[in-house]
């Protein structure tokens, strides 16, 4: 590693490191310190079932916490394990830390961690070169608080289980997250979530056969959208800034990331450099902002998680030109169907629902726009299948819809 | 098949994909596995290839390894069929040449154990 790679890491690093302070210093400013540890305490003993807003569970002082904290947590581990802040630890971190509004805690991450350290060792494998997809597979966190704190178990045996199953998830799904890529081409960018949306059927399935019940739920919050709003513009307004001032001299060869289709392995750090790759992370931002408006949506714990995945995901895949057909495709099927465009489920199927963004890179925008209109659909029906309990309910949809349109597509492509 | 094994496999269907994706109407590929790092030849002598796709291919696969990506762009490289992931083969060698004199091109890996 070189003295400037150094710095890199450093310099990416500090960016997460600020933010999650930040969080932390806002949750202390608005709520006071025996109300944030109540808080806390509800958010890490709430089941965590797909949709559960930590704002609501646990207020949005607590909300803050956890998310800074699970920032915090992340990057040290980063930082001690010498990853490169490239595309994939960004897109991670930011993904961790959005789902951190809705579902992943400071204490139901690290069983998953634990097993995935547990495969490496079996495997005689470095653990760094897993630790980004346990990250991801942090997923289905959701299972060790269902099994923990969602049943009629004793808590002396539920909160061992739960553990138990988180470390069991750990140790399985990197071979699993490697087999269903296959499925979709890698034309799903959370491919992991396809893979937390296969396991965790099969989890719930086998917990359902012994009478424990697990179901979506809609536990949301409404009252702090103006506020959340104006928070994260300011955030990405940074982002542009800071993009800017990375490497200025370079910021006209923008429009060269429209040539990326965007499929899974596109790092715009290495391709494009840090400079650019921020400021696109700010514009896509700024553009998910406009779209939950447009849809007269509330900004909540799960906008908020789509939004930071989507922003994650513009240093590794997502640009405007693949990213809006997907959004228009989803903003026009629900005018013909029966969801509500405003509803916070229809409106996070369109955020993560681009994750499909690399076939409308591919095949343009009228098959980005029907792309986007068949994941609503598929988003608004799986989560039933595995009962909520994997986060990436639309990584899991995106991988689905993926499977079936990519061979149709390629029905059409020309021979030469 | 081990998981180095695997690897490797995955850097040359990836590479193969390439060459067939630029009209390569004949492909030699070697594979040397050494005890401490394996060793990737790929030539063809008449393939359709621009400055740019040179320029393109020198910075994708001299990006230099990064463990920590390793497991998940192995899952990523070879999948599909249109070489597009060149990048993926970048962080997963240590070393890369490329040579390229019209119409033939001839590149050379090393990835370390």
């Amino acid at each position: 590693m070189t003295n400037n790679e150094n710095i890199k890491i450093q310099s990416s690093l500090m960016i997460i490191i600020l933010l999650s302070i930040s969080f932390i210093v806002m949750a202390f400013v608005l709520e006071p310190p025996q109300s944030l540890l109540k808080g806390l305490l509800d958010i890490i003993i709430a089941p965590d079932i797909l949709l559960t807003d930590y704002i609501a569970v646990g207020g949005i002082g607590a909300a803050f916490l956890n998310v800074g904290l699970m920032g915090l947590i992340n990057s040290f581990l980063l930082y001690r394990f010498r990853i490169h802040m490239h595309g994939l630890a960004i897109a991670s971190i930011y993904t961790v830390m959005g789902f951190s509004f809705i579902g992943k805690n400071i204490f139901n991450l690290w069983p998953i961690y634990i097993g995935g350290y547990l495969y490496s060792r079996f495997k005689d494998l470095e653990y760094k070169s897993i630790f980004l997809i346990l990250m991801f597979a942090t997923t289905l966190s959701p299972v060790v608080s269902e099994i923990g704190f969602g049943t009629y178990l004793p808590r002396h045996i539920a909160i061992p289980a739960g553990i138990l199953a988180g470390i069991v998830i750990g140790f399985i799904i990197v071979p699993l997250s490697a087999q269903v890529m296959k499925f979709h081409d890698g034309y799903n960018l959370y491919n992991i979530g396809f893979a937390g949306g296969i396991l965790g059927t099969v989890i719930t399935s086998l917990m359902r056969g012994f009478g424990i019940n697990i179901n979506t739920q809609n536990v949301l919050s409404y009252e702090y959208s103006l506020h959340l709003c104006i928070l994260l513009i300011i955030i990405f307004v940074m982002f542009i800034i800071i993009g800017y001032f990375k490497d200025n001299n370079k910021l006209k060869e923008y429009r060269k990331i429209f040539n990326y289709v965007g499929r899974t392995a596109t790092d715009f750090t290495q391709l494009l450099g840090d400079g650019i790759t921020y400021v696109n992370m700010g514009i896509m931002g700024l553009i998910c902002i406009i779209y939950v408006i447009l849809s007269k949506g509330y900004f909540n714990g799960p906008v908020l998680a789509g939004i930071f995945t989507v922003v994650g995901f513009s240093a590794f895949g997502k640009h405007p030109k693949n990213v809006l057909p997907i959004l228009i495709g989803v903003m026009l099927s629900s005018f013909f169907n029966i969801w509500d465009i405003s509803s916070t489920s229809v409106i996070i199927a369109g955020l993560f629902g681009t994750t499909l963004s690399p076939i409308a890179g591919k095949y343009g925008w009228i098959a980005g726009i029907i792309t986007g209109g068949v994941h609503l659909a598929i988003s608004m029906n799986v989560g039933m299948v595995h009962g909520g309990i994997n986060l990436y309910n639309n990584g899991f949809a995106g991988g689905i819809a993926a499977g079936i349109i990519i061979p149709i597509l390629k029905i059409f492509e020309k021979e030469n | 098949m081990n998981r180095e094994m695997t690897k490797i496999s995955s850097i040359t269907k990836e590479l193969i994909n390439y060459f067939l994706m630029h009209d390569a109407k004949d492909i030699e590929l070697k594979i040397k596995v050494k005890e401490d790092k394996t060793e990737i030849n790929i030539h063809s002598e008449n393939i359709e290839f621009t400055e740019e796709d040179m320029e393109n291919i020198k910075s994708l696969l001299n990006v230099g390894r990064e463990i920590e990506n390793d497991e998940y762009y192995c899952q990523v490289i070879g999948v599909n069929s249109e070489g597009e992931e060149l990048s993926a083969i970048g962080v997963m060698v240590d070393e890369a040449k490329i040579k390229w004199n019209k119409p033939s091109l001839d590149i050379s890996l090393i990835r370390k154990r």
